[in-house]
């Protein structure tokens, strides 16, 4: 009997003890690293995307970032935890002496941007501009779609429209940054009055028109583009949003102000929202940039040069143009 | 090896034994105690670290404020005491530096420490010329410096207080966990320390019942011998204890009990067969004495002679001689017939009737005989042989030697459902001390005992109890000296019920 005395008190301890060294496992005690788990990498690129339209540069950067990650080099969204808020020219300056890899940074043509770009490439970092370029820069590789042949595709979408509504004559309103050195949208603009002129001929009908959007103060495009639609007479027949904000408060506005139908919005970029504005035939169609190729040609085109020290100089996005029925069927 | 323990286990002492269990669960709950402690107190220490990186981060953010500070003293002053202060604290920064992560990760925080080690690289460069254009006196240079590293010394400000503020809300994640854990963690150690209580009280119960219960079943068996029961089963003994020790001990008590009772029973019947024997031989002997009295007269030899002599003085009208040979001849026909254990009440009367005539007739009429019998007594069924010889010795030591008209009385009569048998003379009486030395059979040997028939008063006593087994009784009264002597037998009205009120 006290044999099964000893064999019960045995397993009794071994039971507590199994049951304590769980509960130690359970409550991650034995946890050695404090900061976790993380990668070394060879690069280290900063990619400068400035505030505006985050959800555009979030897919692009996620796309890099991980382009990256399988190239040996982490991409960095600079300046992201900063709790100042840093101009792009700012970040590329603090890129510079934080003695970084690489930038990826959307260019302009601000000869502000110029200088610091040429600064960065100065120091031997090479320069990537993307979606806009800074063509009297240094930097090494331009990754967009081009601007002039957009521009002939808003055209071609503005015709379609016409024809569609049996219009000879029409106001096109194309939303622009106020920044007027960003020589794309000026290219698109060309692309556009080019096409038409071409459909309809010299001194057509339709006017095309531009309204500057401020973009010095936080949330000013909404209210600026809400202005337009206040303003019921001057309504354009037409409205052409290049980027993904402007395409999304132009259908808000639209909707708000029950003008879904007298204003055709042509949109830029293609989120979930704008998508879904599409299917419901309140943006007639709207352009998508392959973001995901955008990424990853930022990075390759930077490896690509840091290996070899040659890089195109211009790698180009696909873009698509999306319909109410495409919309349709991506929702389906 | 278990096998070993156990055999061991088996060989401890109750307290070695006790002593185990009780350090064991001791020893668990101490153990798990510990274990709880050193978690516990882990987890705080972690708790406590959890805001370690933000402290290293304040400190290296202050040295930067140093470094600063010290080089535009020296260059307000340019003073010794602030180019030292400058090395000085550019020293510390830079050992504060070599904690920072230089490694690309895609941890962000890390990255960020990079970020923040390369530009402060930057800075202590910037700094250092400026010392140095201060010291060479290019005031333009310095100036120019001057405003590079104070803009830098912001970024880095701002770099350092951005990381302080991502690892400050990681941490406070951190902290919430931690926090969290410990709660679950207290809640946890309260269940294990129930848990570990519950065990150890039922393993405690199970093995002290294991201890007491040989200890148990020891102390009924005690009890079962106690109330007179030998015949219990041989106890098993289960270990080498004290318990097991005792109840080997227990066992082989009782078995030595039962053998030493065994014993005393053979000795005991070896005893009585030995006094039945010894009886039996007394007996014996008491027929052989009587054998030998009967065989030295023939009785039937003599009771016919006497016969004859009685005939013979009819024939010469001898009538009393003629009477008195009838009476001697009856009086030893009584003797040869009386062989047997019991006679009636009347024969005995009879025998004493016709002693007394022989005696009257010898000593010539000196004996006044009366009697008084209750008739429905006289079928009563007695020991033969016990009247005549208490009659004989009432007249040989009552009334032989004295001056005066002796008497005899022999009465029967019944009081209280007893039988009352009183043989009175008038005679010499008996001291009391005598009577006591008479029935306590002090005397023996003496002429109380054997009269001149042979049979004594003791023989009388002794016949009187074995037939009415103890339920007779014999007493001797006397008022003293020449005061007379009553002899009474009292004996049960019926033999088999022996009832008798006293």
């Amino acid at each position: 009997m006290w044999n099964k005395r000893i064999v019960f008190s045995m397993a009794f301890t071994a039971v507590i003890l199994a049951g304590l060294l769980f509960f130690y496992q359970r409550t991650d005690m034995g946890r050695k690293e404090e900061k976790g788990d993380y990668q070394i990498y060879q690069r280290h690129y900063a990619m400068i995307t400035g505030k505006e339209d985050s959800d555009f540069w979030d897919k692009v950067y996620q796309s890099a970032m991980e382009e990256g990650k399988t190239r040996g080099a982490y991409v960095e969204r600079f300046g992201e935890h900063l709790a100042v808020e840093y101009s792009c020219n700012e970040l590329i300056e603090l890129a510079v002496k934080a003695s970084v890899d690489g930038i990826i940074v959307p260019g302009d043509e601000d000869q502000e941007t110029i200088r610091v770009i040429n600064t960065a490439v100065e120091c031997g970092i090479p320069v990537v501009t993307v979606f806009r370029d800074s063509t009297g820069s240094l930097r090494q590789c331009f990754v967009g779609n081009n601007s002039y042949d957009l521009g002939q595709d808003y055209g071609r979408q503005i015709i379609q429209l016409m024809e569609k509504n049996e219009h000879t004559s029409g106001n096109v309103l194309v939303l622009v940054n106020e920044n007027r050195m960003d020589t794309r949208q000026n290219l698109i603009l060309l692309g556009i009055r080019e096409t038409l002129e071409r459909e309809f001929g010299e001194g057509h009908a339709v006017s095309v028109e531009t309204v500057p959007i401020n973009h010095t103060r936080s949330f000013s495009s909404e209210e600026s583009i809400r202005d337009i639609f206040l303003n019921s007479e001057k309504l354009p027949n037409i409205l052409v949003c290049l980027n993904a904000v402007h395409t999304q408060c132009a259908y808000q506005a639209a909707v708000d102000y029950n003008q879904v139908g007298s204003v055709q919005i042509l949109g830029y970029y293609d989120s979930d929202t704008i998508l879904n504005a599409v299917a419901k035939h309140i943006i007639y169609s709207t352009v998508a940039l392959d973001t995901e190729q955008m990424g990853v040609l930022c990075v390759q085109s930077l490896d690509e040069y840091i290996e070899t020290g040659y890089t195109n100089g211009y790698m180009a996005v696909d873009t698509r143009w999306i319909t109410g029925e495409d919309a349709e069927r991506l929702a389906e | 090896m278990d096998k070993w323990n156990f055999s061991k286990w088996n060989y401890m002492t109750l307290q070695q034994k006790l002593t185990g269990l009780f350090l064991l669960t001791s020893i668990v709950i101490l153990a798990v105690n510990l274990m709880m402690y050193g978690i516990i107190n882990a987890m705080t220490g972690r708790v406590e670290s959890v805001y370690i990186s933000n402290v290293t981060l304040n400190e290296l953010s202050d040295t930067l404020d140093h470094v600063q500070q010290s080089m535009e003293n020296y260059l307000n002053t340019k003073s010794s005491d602030s180019v030292e202060a400058y090395y000085r604290s550019e020293q510390d920064y830079r050992l504060l530096m070599d904690k920072l992560n230089v490694r690309i990760t895609d941890h962000g925080m890390m990255l960020m420490e990079k970020n923040i080690y390369n530009l402060s690289v930057g800075y202590l460069k910037l700094t250092a010329e400026v010392i140095q254009a201060k010291r060479g006196r290019n005031v333009e240079k310095y100036g120019m410096l001057y405003e590079d590293a104070e803009g830098l010394y912001e970024d880095i400000h701002t770099f350092i207080y951005s990381l302080n503020n991502e690892q400050f809300r990681d941490n406070s994640q951190n902290y919430q966990l931690l926090m969290e854990s410990l709660k679950y963690m207290e809640v946890i150690s309260v269940g294990v320390l129930l848990f570990v209580l519950l065990g150890n009280i039922s393993l405690i119960i199970t093995s002290t019942k294991a201890v007491t219960k040989p200890l148990h079943q020891l102390a009924q068996a005690a009890d079962e011998v106690a109330n007179g029961n030998f015949q219990i089963d041989k106890m098993a003994v289960q270990s080498m204890d004290e318990v097991g020790i005792v109840t080997g001990a227990f066992n082989q008590m009782v078995e030595s009990i039962r053998d030493y009772i065994e014993q005393l029973r053979i000795t005991l019947e070896r005893e009585n067969m030995l006094k039945e024997r010894e009886l039996k031989m007394q007996s014996h002997l008491i027929d052989a004495q009587l054998k030998y009295l009967q065989a030295q007269i023939n009785p039937h030899f003599l009771f016919n002679t006497l016969n004859a002599g009685a005939q013979l003085a009819m024939m010469e009208d001898a009538e009393k001689t003629g009477q008195f040979l009838e009476n001697v001849a009856e009086f030893f026909r009584y003797n040869v017939r009386k062989n047997e254990q019991d006679a009636a009440l009347a024969e005995e009367i009879h025998l004493v009737d016709n002693y007394v005539y022989i005696l009257n007739v010898r000593f010539a009429e000196e004996i006044l005989y009366s009697k008084d019998v209750d008739e429905s007594l006289l079928d009563i069924r007695v020991p033969s042989m016990i009247l005549q010889p208490l009659v004989e010795n009432a007249f040989h030591y009552g009334i032989r030697d004295i001056d005066w008209k002796g008497r005899i009385e022999l009465s029967v009569y019944q009081k209280q459902g007893c039988i009352c048998i009183s043989i009175w003379d008038n005679g010499a009486g008996i001291e009391q001390e005598r009577i006591r030395q008479i029935l306590s059979g002090e005397l023996r040997g003496n002429g109380y005992q054997s009269g001149s028939n042979g049979i004594g008063m003791k023989n009388v006593m002794e016949r009187l109890r074995l037939y009415f087994h103890d339920k007779a009784k014999l007493e001797i009264f006397s008022e003293g000296i020449n005061k007379g002597t009553e002899i009474l037998i009292t004996i049960p009205g019926d033999k088999e019920d022996g009832s008798c009120i006293e």
